[in-house]
């Protein structure tokens, strides 16, 4: 191994579900304190913590999660970044030890979003008395529902129309999606940790409630609480760590963050996947595998 | 007749309504909201320019379930205005995939969203079937 790449060390995940008597630290750190005990370390080895959680992003999750699982006075990171605030909170302690600012580092992700619903559009308050052109469109009132939707299914539903138009208008739009829908739900009952473990037909799937054409219920994300943690260490000092810690360190081949370069339409609905296309495109270069 | 402003400034009333961009002079990018500068070339100065009112659907969901005091169902979509991708609900067609097609042309309706306490009416837009439109404008 090389003494500049970084491994992970120890790894932990709670079950993702409804824990309405656990609070985001109650899960931090189970998945924090489980992390450090399957890597064979313990916080005070920690160089850095970064913590990442978007609900209560103002609100300094890591040094609260410091506060129950131990205050050692090292440089911690409050991360947030929408859907990829987990793994760039892993992104940040590697950063950290590629940088030669520690040698072990503590990543986090948790949070609580049972029972948050659309995640986005809020709820659309009573219209003001006199109409009054705010904000950078001059809106009179509420856009969501009027200007199209801000809901995330709604979002995604587009983006997935948007891709069947440019590649290849199908006959049944509604299938084709909920097949994914249905290898997903088949992947779930081999994970005994996700939020739900439970297959389900084509039929039972179309068949649920539709929440933004094609995407029906079981075709959403499934709000849930959970957490994940990760120690990460350097090449250099995992050589001095015992033959166990050796043989079980995953070697991190990549570690790629990007944002959505401009495209014409970009900034009337979101484009996902150029994005995503240059994020797997550079981890696989930077792992050396290419394609 | 009342006064009337529309739902959003890049929404011009009138006897020809339509709507209207921010052009990038110097890469030709267009927006709908106020800039800071340009989000492809960074350039800092824009044109207001018209947006032809005509398009193809290039994309649409029907939403079933919305926030809180947001009806529903309702077509929510992305329409191709000659080159221009403009954000808008698909409306006068029945809100089902049987009336609402990828591929479909679609032309700017305005209709009214509301009257405030000093009785001027907010207008808003949407995009109509050009064949089929359930209620003539």
């Amino acid at each position: 191994m090389a003494s500049d790449d970084v491994w992970i060390l120890g790894i932990e995940m709670t079950k993702f579900g409804k824990h309405p008597d656990k609070d985001t630290i109650d899960l931090a750190s189970e998945a924090a304190l489980g992390a450090l005990k399957d890597g064979g370390v313990t916080i005070k080895d920690m160089g850095v913590l970064a913590a990442g959680n978007l609900m209560a992003a103002s609100a300094g999750i890591g040094q609260q999660l410091q506060k129950q699982i131990g205050q050692t006075g090292i440089p911690v990171f409050n991360v947030a970044n929408a859907c990829a605030t987990g793994a760039t909170a892993l992104r940040v302690a590697i950063m950290a030890i590629k940088a030669g600012e520690c040698d072990m580092g503590l990543a986090v992700g948790v949070e609580k979003l049972a029972g948050a619903g659309l995640l986005a559009g809020g709820s659309r308050g009573a219209d003001k008395d006199e109409w009054t052109p705010s904000g950078r469109y001059g809106a009179v009132a509420s856009i969501d529902g009027r200007i199209g939707t801000d809901t995330m299914p709604g979002v995604f539903a587009q983006v997935g129309m948007g891709y069947l138009h440019r590649y290849g208008d199908i006959a049944n739009p509604f299938e084709l999606f909920a097949k994914i829908s249905e290898k997903n739900h088949m992947h779930s009952t081999l994970n005994p940790k996700a939020a739900y473990t439970k297959k389900m037909t084509l039929e039972e799937i179309m068949n649920d409630v539709m929440i933004a054409y094609p995407n029906t219920r079981p075709m959403c994300s499934a709000n849930c609480d959970g957490a994940a943690a990760a120690v990460v260490v350097s090449g250099a000092k995992l050589k001095t760590l015992s033959k166990e810690q050796q043989r079980r360190a995953v070697k991190v081949s990549a570690s790629i963050l990007t944002s959505d370069p401009w495209q014409e339409a970009c900034q009337v609905l979101p484009d996902v996947n150029t994005l995503t296309r240059a994020g797997a495109k550079q981890a696989y270069e930077q792992a050396g595998v290419g394609f | 007749m009342a006064e009337q402003i529309p739902l959003v400034e890049y929404l011009v009333l009138g006897d020809d309504p339509h709507l209207v961009a921010n052009e990038c002079t110097n890469c030709g990018a267009r927006y709908f909201d106020r800039r800071n500068a340009c989000a492809s070339c960074g350039a800092t100065e824009f044109t207001t320019t018209d947006v032809p009112t005509e398009g193809e659907l290039k994309s649409f969901t029907i939403v079933a379930f919305a926030a809180p005091g947001v009806p529903v169902p309702f077509v929510a979509g992305v329409v191709d205005c000659g080159g221009t991708s403009v954000r808008g609900n698909v409306v006068n067609t029945p809100p089902d995939p049987d009336h609402v097609k990828l591929g479909m042309k679609v032309r700017l309706t305005t209709f009214p969203i509301g009257t405030d306490t000093k009785g001027t009416e907010a207008i808003g837009f949407g995009f109509e079937p050009l064949e089929g439109a359930i209620s003539g404008k």
